[in-house]
C-alpha cells in the first residue's frame, strides 16, 4: 500500500481524550512570611528603576499552583502544607481562604503570570508526581505561575512596562493585572 | 516515580484540529503549480526553495503517487538548512576582485581540507557524528560540540537558552556510545544591556534577554550538573533583534565507546522525555527569518530534571554494553534521528517505525506531529532484542521512559506507519541524497588597501590613563563575573583551573583546566584538557578572513597561556551569518571559511567539528533585512600533559621579570581604540602564520616546562589592558618601560605600543631564577623583557622618552573593569569594590 | 583491613555523587551510589552500611523548592533513615543533602522529628558559586571536624543556603548544644556581610550537627577541595596546602574503623 492520498488523521485518542473540563481546579498561592526576606520580591524591586519607575516602594512576589483534581479540603490543605509551601519561612493560602497575616497588605497591583496551557510546564510536572508520592490520587493537571504585588505608586503605563518588559514574554505567558 | 510525568491532553498543543489547513491538496501535489507548491511551503512553514519543491514533485511523480503529508514533513527536516548545511554544502562562484574561484563544496574545500591532509592520528572521529572526537590518553577521549540556539532565544530567551544546552549535552550523550558530559561552555553575542534606541514591535529589550539567557543556561546547566567552565560575552547593537546563543559541551568517554553502528534487527527505542506538540518545526524555523509573525509553536521550555535521568540510565546502559548506537533527538525529532540511523543499518540501510507505540505527552497530536516534534530530551538507540529486558530495567530505576518504536531494516527504505496506515514510504537514498543542488554566487570586495596612515597619537598621560579606564570599562573587555557566578563551575570536582583566577577569584582567566581524575576515580592521572574561544565580530567587519585567522590564534593562545599543549589542538567552527542569498554576506562567510583553512593549515590543527547559523536576520514592518554582522566562533580543545604545571594570569610575586612575547605592529583596526576615537584607525591584525605558530608553540613549551609563574593572552585594548588585568588579579603590580618592547618599524608611539591589538601576544611573568631559562627556550620568537612586579599597588608604565605615562591605582582600574554589568544589570553602582 | 562501606544516595538530580564517592575511596572507604528507589523498595537496606552521604545536587530539579521532594519521599519511603542517625553511624548531607537532611526534621535534631529550621533562597536570589572562609567550632562533638584547623577554605554552589530558624528557640538551643559547626567569616575569621556570608544565612551558619555529632548538614562542598589542585590559589607561589575537604571523609573513615 502506499502511502498516497490517505490524509493524516487525528489520532482516535482525541475523542477519548480525558477532558479536563470538568475537573475542579484550586488556587494555592504561598508567599513569604512577614519577617521572611522576599528575595524575588527585592530582586524584581531593584529592576524598577532600570525600567524608569520609581514610585514603588516594595515588590512580593508569591507562587501560585492551579491544581486540578478531585481533592477535599484536608488534602489540599496536605498538599499546600508538606509540599508547597516551607513551614519555616512561607505561608499558603488556598484560594478564596481567609489570607493570613502574609498575604494582607496595603493598596497594590497584583500582576499574575501564568505559562500558556500551550508551553510546557516542568515544574508543574514535578508538582503533580510529588503530590501522588504524598500517597494521593494523581491530579489531572498542576500549572505553576507567579503573582507579583507592587506596592506604591505607579500609572497604568508603567504596571504594562512591569509586565511586558520585566515579568512575562506574551509568546509563553498569560497574565492578570488586578488593583486592591 | 517509575516513568516520566504523564499530562493531560490539555497541557499541551491548541487542540482545535485545524492542524492541517491544506490536507485535502495532498491529493494533488502532482499537478500544483510551482507558485501553488511555494504558497503551501509558506503556509506550513517547511522553508522548501522552488528547486527543492520541483524534486520532491518529480521524485512522486516517478512514484506515480502523491506524497503524504509527512512524507513531505520528513523531506522538509531533512533537508533543511539546520540539518544539512546545504548552503556551507553547495557549490558556489565566488568572486573576490579580479579573482574567481569555483568551489564544488564549500565545505569540503575549506574546514574540512585542512583535517583531510594532516591525519592527525588523535582526531578519533571528525565531522561523521553529534561531535568531533579526540584522544586524550591511552584509555580516555574527548568529544566536544558548540551548537547555536539563536532564533529560539530572541523570541523566548529562557527556554531557548535551556533548550539550546540540553541539545549540545545530547549531541555529546549521542557522540559514538555516548560520552559523559564534564564541561559546558557558553558564548553569547547580545546588543548592549543599556541600550536605550527604539526597538521593533515583539523585540525583547537586551537586558531582559541577556539576564534570561544567562538564567537558562544557569538553571538547566546547573541542574544536569555539568559545570559551565569556558565562555565569553561580545556586545554590539547590531545583535538587538538576533542575539546569538552559542553552547557547548565537552564529552568523556572510553576510547572503546568512540565508535557507533545499527544492524539490520535492532530495535528502535526511544528514550527519555515524552512527545508533544512543543517546538513543531524548530528545523525549519531556523532557516527562517524572524518577523513579526514568528510561530510559536516553535517555543519551548526545557525540563532538565528529564534529561538528568536520560543521561544517568544512558551512561548506565552504555557501561554494561546494552545498545549498539544512538542519536539525539534534535530538530526534526525523530524523523531526522531515526532517518539518520537507519542510514547506518547494514549495506542498504533502513528502519520500520511504528508511531502508535511512542509516549507522549498529549493525546491529540496527529501521526505527522509525532513524526516531526522536537520535544526536548529524547534520543533514539538501536537495541539489539536480547538487550531490551535489561535496557529496560536500567530506564526504569532512573524513571526515563523506554519505548520500542520499531526496528531497523536493510531494505533501503524508510517506512513509518500509524496503526494499519503507512505515513511514510521513502527511499532512504532520496531522502539523503535527492537534494537538488544549485551553484549559488558570491562575491568579496577586499577593503581598499591603503597604507595606515601615520598619524601621531596624543600621549598626554591624562589621555592614556582616560582610555585606559575607558578599555577596561567597555563591554566587550569588562568582567564577567555578574554572569560566571550564577553558573556552578565546579560541580563533578574537575575544575582545577577555574574561570575566574587571581588572589580574590575574580578576574579573567584565559581558559579553564579540567581534570578528569575526580570522575574516573583515577586520582593519581594528572592528565587533563582545556577549552579555548576566539571571537571578534569588529573584526570580520573589516575583513573575515582576518577575523577567521583572529580567533583562532586567540582561541589556541589561550589554551597556550594555561598550559596546553596546542599542538595536540583540535579546532571547532561556529558560523552565524546573515542573510546568505545576498552574495555580498554569503562572500563574507566565503572569505571567512578560507581563514579558517589557511589557519588550520598554518597552525596544523584540524577541525573536528562545526555548524553554522544561517539567516541570522530581522525583516521590520517595512519589509527591510537587517542581517547580523557576519560572526565566527572558534572553539579549541587540547589536553594538558600534567594539570600540575597549569598557569593563571594573576602575577605571583613582585622583582620578577616580565616579558611581552610576540612582536607588536600597528594594528587598530576593528580595535577598542579605533572605538574609542570613532575614526578608522588602518587596517585589521593579520596573523603571520608562520611566525604565530613557532611563538605559540616555543611558549606553551616553555610553559609546560615549568618556566613561566603567569601568562595571559593579549587581546582587546592590547598590552595595556593585559598588564592592568594581571596586576589587580595578583595584587602585584607591574613597573613596564615602553622603550625596551621589539616593534615593527611604524610603531611609533607609546599609545601604539599599549594598545595596539597585534595577535600572537602575550605577557609573561617569569622568576628570577628562570629568567635566563625563558630566554634560552623562547629564543627564535621575538620576545623581551619590559619590566618587572613590583609590590606597590600602583600600575606604572614609563613612556618611550623615560618619563612616567601610566601610575595608576589598581582599585581603581579593577573597579573600572568590574562597575558595568551589575550596573547595567541590577541596577547597583556599589558593585564597585566588593571584593577589591 | 576492611574498607568501610558507604551508602551515597542518589536520586533523579542528584549531581555531586561520583565526587562525594572519589573523596571517600581517597579517604580509604568502599562508597556505593545508590538510587532511593533501590532503599524504598527494600532491595538494599542502610543498615548493611557503615556510612551515610547525601551529596549535592538539585533533587527532583529542586522543583517547587530545594530538597523538598527527596526529603518527602525519605520521610514516607526511607522510614529507616532515622535509625540510622540514632545509630551513631556517621551521616553527611552535603548541599542539596543537607537541605534535604533539613527539611525531613534530622537537623536540627528534636524529639519530635519536626522541621525547625530551612534552608531558603540566597538574599542575593541568584544561585551562586564561590570559595568561602568557615570557622570551625572547636567545642563542637562533630566526629567530622576533628583536628581540623579552626580556619578552612571551602567552595559554596547554591541558589537556597540561607539558614533560617523557626523561633529564636531553636537557635538557641543549637548553640547551647554546640551544634553550629561551621560559620562564613571573613579573611580576619569575622562574622561579615555578603560575599563573606554568601546567602545572608541567620548568624552566618554554614553548617550544622547533631549534639552527639555523627550527623553533620552543610552547605559547602567538601568534595571539591580534596586535592591541593582544587583551590583557586594553588598556582600561586606561597600556596602549598593540602585539600582540606579530604580531612572531613578521612574523620568519617577513621571514626567507624575505631
Amino acid at each position: 500500500m502506499t502511502a498516497a492520498a490517505k490524509p493524516a488523521r487525528p489520532q482516535k485518542a482525541a475523542a477519548a481524550g480525558r477532558s479536563t473540563a470538568a475537573v475542579p481546579t484550586t488556587i494555592i498561592e504561598v508567599a513569604s512570611r512577614h519577617g521572611s526576606t522576599d528575595a524575588a520580591g527585592e530582586a524584581t524591586l531593584r529592576q524598577l528603576p532600570m525600567l524608569g519607575i520609581t514610585g514603588v516602594r516594595e515588590v512580593r512576589v508569591s507562587a501560585v499552583y492551579e491544581i486540578a483534581g478531585k481533592y477535599g479540603a484536608s488534602q489540599i490543605n496536605q498538599i499546600a502544607r508538606e509540599l508547597l509551601a516551607d513551614p519555616i519561612t512561607q505561608e499558603y493560602r488556598v484560594e478564596k481562604s481567609t489570607p493570613s497575616p502574609a498575604f494582607l497588605i496595603g493598596p497594590h497591583h497584583r500582576i499574575e503570570v501564568w505559562l500558556k496551557s500551550t508551553v510546557s510546564d516542568p515544574v508543574g510536572e514535578s508538582t503533580q508526581n510529588a503530590i501522588t508520592a504524598l500517597g494521593l490520587s494523581e491530579p489531572v493537571r498542576v500549572r505553576t505561575g507567579r503573582a507579583y504585588h507592587l506596592i506604591g505608586r505607579l500609572t497604568k503605563g508603567q504596571v504594562e512596562t512591569v509586565l511586558n518588559k520585566l515579568v512575562s514574554n506574551p509568546v509563553i505567558h498569560t497574565t492578570k493585572v488586578t488593583q486592591r | 516515580m517509575t516513568t516520566a510525568t504523564k499530562s493531560s491532553p490539555a497541557v499541551n498543543g491548541s487542540a482545535n484540529g485545524s492542524h492541517d489547513p491544506a490536507e485535502p491538496v495532498w491529493a494533488a501535489w502532482s499537478t500544483l503549480s510551482a507558485k501553488a507548491l511555494a504558497d503551501l511551503d509558506a503556509a506550513h512553514g517547511w522553508s522548501l526553495n522552488a528547486e527543492e519543491l520541483a524534486a520532491i514533485q518529480a521524485f512522486f511523480k516517478k512514484l506515480k503517487r502523491e506524497p503524504s503529508h509527512a512524507e513531505i514533513e520528513t523531506l522538509a527536516q531533512t533537508w533543511s538548512e539546520h540539518c544539512k548545511h546545504k548552503t556551507f554544502t553547495s557549490a558556489i562562484l565566488y568572486k573576490e576582485g579580479r579573482v574567481t574561484k569555483r568551489f564544488k563544496n564549500l565545505l569540503k574545500e575549506t574546514i574540512k581540507e585542512p583535517t583531510r591532509k594532516l591525519k592527525k592520528t588523535w582526531c578519533l572521529s571528525v565531522f561523521e557524528d553529534n561531535a568531533g572526537i579526540i584522544a586524550l590518553d591511552k584509555k580516555w577521549a574527548l568529544a566536544f560540540k558548540v551548537e547555536t540556539h539563536n532564533h529560539p532565544c530572541a523570541v523566548e530567551p529562557y527556554g531557548g537558552a535551556e533548550t539550546g544546552v540540553g541539545g549540545v549535552i545530547r549531541d555529546v550523550l549521542g557522540a559514538g556510545l555516548g560520552a559523559k558530559p564534564v564541561m559546558n561552555t557558553d558564548v553569547f553575542c547580545f546588543c548592549p544591556p543599556d541600550y536605550e534606541g527604539e526597538l521593533p514591535e515583539g523585540t525583547l529589550h537586551p537586558r531582559r534577554t541577556m539576564m534570561s539567557v544567562v538564567d537558562g543556561v544557569r538553571d538547566y546547566g546547573n541542574r544536569m550538573g555539568i559545570p559551565t567552565a569556558a565562555g565569553a560575552i561580545w556586545f554590539d547593537e547590531a545583535y538587538k533583534t538576533n542575539p546569538l546563543v552559542f553552547v557547548g559541551t565537552v564529552g568523556l568517554m572510553p576510547k572503546s565507546a568512540v565508535k557507533k553502528s545499527v544492524q539490520p534487527g535492532d530495535l528502535i527505542v526511544a528514550v527519555g522525555g515524552r512527545t508533544g506538540r512543543d517546538g513543531l518545526h524548530g528545523a525549519t524555523f531556523s532557516s527562517a527569518s524572524i518577523d513579526d509573525n514568528t510561530s510559536t509553536s516553535a517555543v519551548q521550555v526545557g525540563h532538565a530534571i528529564v534529561e538528568k535521568r536520560l543521561l544517568d540510565a544512558l551512561l548506565n546502559a552504555r557501561d554494561k554494553g546494552l545498545y549498539r548506537g544512538l542519536t539525539d533527538c534534535g530538530a526534526g525529532g525523530f524523523s531526522s534521528a531515526i532517518g539518520e540511523m537507519a542510514a547506518l543499518s547494514g549495506r542498504s540501510g533502513g528502519a520500520r517505525v511504528r508511531l502508535e507505540s511512542a509516549r507522549l505527552k498529549t493525546t491529540d497530536l496527529s501521526p505527522w506531529e509525532i513524526w516531526v516534534s522536537e520535544s526536548q530530551e529524547r534520543m533514539v538507540l538501536a537495541v539489539p532484542p536480547k538487550n531490551l529486558k535489561a535496557l529496560e530495567a536500567v530506564f526504569e530505576l532512573e524513571g526515563s521512559g523506554v519505548r520500542v518504536l520499531g526496528e531497523f531494516t536493510n531494505t533501503g527504505r524508510l517506512e513509518v506507519s500509524f496503526e494499519e496506515e503507512t505515513l511514510v514510504d521513502l527511499e532512504l537514498k532520496f531522502l539523503h541524497d535527492g537534494l537538488p543542488t544549485r551553484e549559488r554566487t558570491a562575491r568579496f570586495d577586499l577593503p581598499s588597501k591603503s597604507s595606515p596612515k601615520r598619524v601621531k597619537r596624543s600621549s598626554d598621560r591624562m589621555k592614556v590613563a582616560e582610555i585606559l579606564h575607558w578599555s577596561l570599562g567597555n563591554l566587550n573587555v569588562c568582567s564577567r563575573e555578574w554572569v560566571i557566578r550564577q553558573y556552578d563551575h565546579e560541580v563533578l570536582g574537575g575544575t582545577v583551573i577555574k574561570p575566574l583566577h587571581g588572589l580574590h577569584h575574580d578576574a579573567p582567566g584565559d581558559a579553564p583546566v579540567w581534570w578528569p581524575g575526580a570522575v574516573t576515580g583515577e586520582v593519581d592521572n594528572f592528565r587533563g584538557f582545556s577549552v579555548g574561544h576566539g571571537l571578534n565580530p569588529e573584526y570580520g567587519k573589516l575583513d573575515p578572513y582576518a577575523m577567521a585567522l583572529c580567533a583562532v590564534d586567540e582561541a589556541l593562545g589561550n589554551l597556550a597561556c594555561v598550559g596546553a599543549d596546542p599542538t595536540k589542538a583540535a579546532l571547532l567552527d561556529n558560523f552565524c551569518w546573515g542573510d546568505v542569498d545576498d552574495p555580498a554576506q554569503l562572500g563574507g562567510l566565503v572569505r571567512a571559511a578560507l581563514g579558517c583553512r589557511d589557519a588550520a593549515l598554518g597552525f596544523q590543527t584540524p577541525f573536528i567539528s562545526g555548524k553554522d547559523s544561517l539567516y541570522n536576520v530581522f525583516t521590520d514592518a517595512k519589509g527591510r533585512k537587517h542581517s547580523i554582522p557576519g560572526t565566527l566562533l572558534i572553539s579549541a580543545i587540547a589536553p594538558v600533559h600534567d594539570i600540575r604545571k597549569a598557569v593563571t594570569m594573576d602575577f605571583k610575586a613582585p622583582n620578577n621579570p616580565i616579558f611581552l612575547v610576540g612582536a607588536t605592529g600597528e594594528d587598530f583596526g576593528g580595535s577598542l581604540y579605533e572605538q574609542w576615537k570613532r575614526t578608522p584607525q588602518g587596517s585589521v591584525p593579520l596573523p603571520d602564520l608562520k611566525k604565530a605558530k613557532k611563538t605559540l608553540w616555543t611558549l606553551s613549551a616553555a610553559i609546560q616546562k615549568g618556566l613561566a609563574l603567569s601568562a595571559h593572552n593579549l587581546s582587546e585594548g592590547g598590552l595595556a589592558v593585559a598588564a592592568a588585568e594581571m596586576s589587580f588579579a595578583g595584587e602585584v603590580s607591574a613597573h613596564l618601560d615602553l622603550d625596551g618592547v621589539q616593534r615593527s618599524n611604524d610603531v611609533l608611539d607609546n599609545v601604539s605600543i599599549l594598545f595596539s591589538e597585534s595577535p600572537s601576544r602575550f605577557l609573561v611573568e617569569v622568576s628570577a631564577e628562570n629568567e635566563k631559562a625563558f630566554v634560552k627556550a623562547m629564543r627564535g620568537v621575538s620576545n623581551c623583557r619590559i619590566g618587572s612586579t613590583i609590590a606597590n599597588p600602583v600600575l606604572r608604565v614609563t613612556a618611550l622618552d623615560g618619563r612616567r605615562l601610566i601610575e595608576e591605582s589598581l582599585h581603581a582600574l579593577k573597579r573600572s573593569w568590574q562597575a558595568p554589568l551589575p550596573r547595567m544589570l541590577d541596577g547597583d553602582t556599589a558593585a564597585d569594590g566588593r571584593n577589591a | 583491613m576492611k574498607k568501610p562501606k558507604v551508602l551515597i544516595l542518589r536520586t533523579a538530580g542528584t549531581n555531586c555523587d561520583i565526587e562525594t564517592a572519589t573523596a571517600f575511596r581517597m579517604a580509604g572507604a568502599a562508597p556505593e551510589l545508590v538510587h532511593v528507589g533501590e532503599l524504598a523498595g527494600k532491595k538494599k537496606s542502610v543498615f548493611d552500611y557503615a556510612i551515610l552521604a547525601i551529596p549535592g545536587g538539585f533533587s527532583y530539579g529542586d522543583d517547587v523548592a530545594a530538597g523538598r521532594i527527596l526529603a518527602n519521599e525519605i520521610k514516607s519511603r526511607v522510614k529507616d533513615l532515622r535509625g540510622f542517625v540514632r545509630s551513631g553511624r556517621p551521616v553527611i548531607g552535603i548541599c542539596n543533602g543537607f537541605q534535604v537532611l533539613v527539611k525531613a526534621g534530622l537537623l536540627p535534631q528534636t524529639p519530635s522529628g519536626e522541621q525547625t529550621a530551612s534552608l531558603t533562597f540566597n538574599d542575593s536570589n541568584r544561585f551562586e558559586t564561590r570559595w568561602v572562609r568557615l570557622r570551625i567550632n572547636l567545642q563542637s562533638q562533630s566526629l567530622f571536624t576533628k583536628d581540623l584547623p579552626e580556619m578552612i577554605e571551602l567552595p559554596v554552589a547554591h541558589g537556597e543556603g540561607k539558614f533560617v530558624v523557626k523561633s529564636p528557640k531553636v537557635l538557641e538551643a543549637l548553640k547551647k548544644s554546640r551544634s553550629i559547626l561551621m560559620q562564613y567569616v571573613n579573611e580576619e575569621g569575622k562574622f561579615s556581610s555578603y560575599p563573606y556570608n554568601p546567602n545572608g544565612s541567620l548568624f552566618n551558619i554554614a553548617a550544622i550537627t547533631n549534639p552527639v555529632g555523627n550527623c553533620l548538614g552543610m552547605m559547602p562542598h567538601p568534595e571539591r577541595y580534596v586535592t591541593r589542585y582544587h583551590h583557586p590559589n594553588w598556582t600561586r607561589q606561597t600556596f602549598c596546602k593540602e585539600g582540606v575537604g579530604l580531612e572531613i571523609f578521612r574523620n568519617a573513615v577513621k571514626y567507624v574503623l575505631n
